[in-house]
């Protein structure tokens, strides 16, 4: 028995050494957020006299938080932002893009494909870049250009319609990852169900909803799981174009944390709010893989 | 496996080494880069040491973000550049190395103007921390073409009416669409503070933006007032507003409304003549000269003179946590002698802060408009760095949005007022609510 055990201890040694990397990169996660837990329990400033001497405030920074009108207003600002983009958009276009493409006769094919996917090869500043250029809000902006067409003045996009600019971008930025998942799970419903289906009478919408739809019910939530905790986490350009503004129009949970940390100082309080999001990303994440496990 | 050990365990301990380089410079901006990569080749030389730039973002908040990170992550630079407002925070952290010593031992110190001196002095609290790189000047810029068909004499306007109402009068009657630019609004950044609001403070009725205890104002007579002359900008339709609210907010009044003579006047600092308009500059204007006349600030009712803001701001620092701060002060000196700071207030078209620079990079002291302006060097004005001025850069920024947005100059100081309160929330002491009358 002990012969056994060394024999397997032996043979084991290689294996916890090519699980080194992934424990040694999971340990890169996981000290920075159990700091975060740390720091959202102290006054810690970012720099200046208050981040010399940080003091434990116990629950001081969450109590706070639950008072600030701001908080409320960014959750709500996210809560739309993941609504229109990530869950509407993203979804519908990615769902669209890939049911149309999977028709293997549909001609050129690749163009409308690499057009979908390229979205996900820019880089977040070049892109940040060109949309500001999409949304100059003179005759100039690609997008007046674009509206000017039907007869439409130039407007401010991030003036007129604060939330649907970024969600636009969003949607933009996340509709090739929402394609090649949901291309995926079309790929996976064989030609003989659809078969079976029309040869029982199911057609057009019916197929879609009773037969399409149900197959891909995992494949979708899967999706959303993933664009929900990156759309949550969503920064670079929403910075960049808006600021956050006008009027905190654009103050998603991300940006509000930023200005916390960032031009308050107040690191303490900026770690506190991430701690909540965290808790309500892990919240929500643990719900869809409930879901997932219950369409599987 | 012991032989994967062996080769592993050294090469995690080299890793440190294989990613940070000997000796490193934090700045930020093309320009400066470029004028900074002129002579580290030759102080590489001179030292024997290799040295990395690490190249910060260009704008100034995610330059500042980069830099305090690296120090409070524990990494920090050799030398960096510090950004002026932040300077005392940076200090009260403990990111620069005092350099009193050291400089006043150093026989070319004499060299530096004493404003600069003066100024290193007051941010450091009587200690130096840096040495000062540059001074610039902000003043209000005019397109002399579009008063002269307005019929709008140049004469310096001595109230902010007077001001307003030039702007009217050149909008209304020449081919200007928009008559006076002020930057405003949260995606401008630091803007609103920097490029107009604080110099118009400084001729307001309480013209000081940190009281004699040392407490930032959160609420003045002063404040109102340069709310009430922002909110009169935007009410008389002065500039083109939504560009204010969308990306790049300042590439159409600057880069294409004020050189095209679509705008007649803006806030603009020394390093227009250069940086934006100059022959490699955002958008060249060829006719710099002829076409464009600057005025001083005048105070709110006309009751002093009018003034230029400007003065020193960025500073080159030596990081405390650097190896050898003796190689780090060699370096420093080179970086600040009188031929480099010659090239480098050249390449971002400010104000040397040495009396020798003019000599020592003959092609900087060529240039008569920054000759001009280095001679009235002293006769500028400005606030003193202070603790939490990022927290009033914030501030104004979200207030001045507010009247972009239609709401009265009343209730943007009250924005103002509020954020000031929150940023200050752990130390009520640190800011003041003065009277509004």
């Amino acid at each position: 028995m002990r012969a056994k055990a060394a024999k397997l201890h032996g043979s084991d040694l290689p294996i916890y050494l090519f699980l080194l990397p992934a424990v040694l990169l999971l340990l890169v996660f996981i000290i920075p957020t159990l700091n975060a837990f740390r720091l959202s329990f102290t006054d810690e400033e970012l720099i200046g006299t208050g981040s010399l001497d940080p003091q434990f405030v116990g629950l001081e920074n969450f109590q706070f938080m639950f008072t600030d009108a701001f908080f409320y207003n960014s959750l709500l600002v996210t809560l739309m932002f993941l609504i229109m983009s990530a869950w509407i958009g993203q979804l519908c276009i990615g769902l669209g893009a890939a049911g149309i493409l999977r028709k293997r006769n549909l001609r050129m094919r690749w163009l409308p494909t690499a057009a979908v996917m390229m979205t996900m090869a820019v880089p977040e500043t070049a892109a940040a870049f060109m949309w500001a250029s999409m949304l100059v809000p003179n005759e100039t902006g690609i997008a007046n250009i674009i509206t000017g067409f039907f007869g439409a003045d130039p407007i401010s996009w991030t003036k007129e319609f604060p939330i649907l600019s970024i969600a636009l971008i969003n949607i933009w930025k996340g509709m090739g990852m929402a394609f090649i998942l949901l291309a995926a799970g079309f790929e996976a419903i064989g030609e003989e169900v659809r078969e079976a289906a029309t040869v029982d009478g199911a057609t057009g919408l019916k197929l879609f909803l009773y037969i399409t739809l149900p197959i891909l019910a995992p494949t979708i939530l899967l999706f959303l799981l993933l664009t929900t905790v990156g759309s949550i986490g969503t920064f670079g350009f929403v910075w960049f174009l808006t600021g956050g503004g006008p009027a905190r129009a654009t103050e998603v949970i991300s940006v509000y944390i930023y200005k916390e940390s960032f031009a308050h100082h107040q690191l303490g309080y900026g770690a506190a709010v991430g701690v909540v999001m965290l808790l309500l990303t892990t919240i929500l994440g643990i719900f869809y893989l409930k879901l997932l496990r219950v369409e599987q | 496996m012991r032989r994967l050990l062996i080769l592993l365990v050294p090469l995690l301990f080299a890793m440190p080494g294989l990613l940070f380089a000997d000796f490193t410079i934090y700045e930020g901006s093309p320009l400066r880069i470029q004028a900074l990569e002129a002579i580290v080749p030759q102080i590489e030389e001179e030292l024997g040491i290799e040295i990395t730039i690490v190249e910060g973002a260009q704008s100034g908040s995610d330059y500042e973000t980069k830099l305090i990170t690296t120090f409070q992550g524990g990494q920090g630079f050799d030398i960096f550049r510090s950004t002026g407002e932040e300077d005392p925070d940076y200090i009260a952290s403990g990111f620069p190395l005092d350099i009193t010593d050291r400089l006043e031992a150093w026989d070319e110190w004499d060299q530096f103007y004493d404003s600069a001196k003066d100024f290193a002095r007051k941010v450091g609290s009587g200690r130096i921390y840096g040495i000062p790189l540059h001074a610039g000047a902000l003043s209000l810029w005019y397109r002399r073409d579009r008063l002269q068909e307005a019929g709008v004499t140049e004469a310096q306007p001595r109230t902010w009416q007077e001001l307003v109402e030039k702007a009217i009068e050149v909008r209304d009657n020449s081919g200007a669409e928009y008559g006076l630019m002020l930057p405003m609004g949260n995606i401008w950044g630091g803007g609103p503070w920097g490029e107009g609001f604080k110099q118009f403070l400084m001729g307001s009725s309480t013209p000081y933006i940190v009281d004699d205890q040392g407490r930032v104002v959160a609420q003045s007579k002063g404040l109102l007032e340069v709310f009430k002359l922002y909110e009169a900008v935007v009410a008389n339709n002065l500039f083109f507003i939504d560009a204010m609210l969308a990306p790049l907010p300042h590439v159409i009044p600057k880069y294409q409304q004020f050189p095209a003579g679509v705008l007649a006047m803006e806030t603009q600092g020394t390093h227009g003549w250069r940086f934006d308009y100059g022959p490699n500059g955002a958008t060249p204007m060829p006719d710099i000269q002829e076409v464009v006349g600057t005025w001083a600030f005048p105070t709110v009712y006309g009751q002093g003179e009018p003034y230029i803001f400007g003065g020193f701001n960025f500073q080159y620092m030596i990081g405390s946590n650097t190896d050898d701060p003796d190689l780090a002060f060699e370096v420093l000196k080179r970086l600040a002698s009188a031929e480099q700071l010659g090239r480098y207030c050249l390449a971002v078209g400010s104000v040397s802060p040495r009396k020798d620079s003019r000599f020592a990079f003959a092609e900087y002291g060529a240039n008569t408009q920054l000759m001009k302006e280095e001679d009235r060097l002293n006769s500028l004005v400005s606030f003193p760095p202070f603790e939490g001025e990022s927290a009033v850069v914030l501030a104004v920024a979200t207030a001045t949005e507010r009247l972009l947005l239609g709401f009265s100059a009343e209730e943007a100081l009250k924005t103002y007022t509020n954020m000031m309160r929150q940023a200050f929330r752990r130390n009520r002491d640190g800011i003041v609510l003065l009277p509004l009358d």
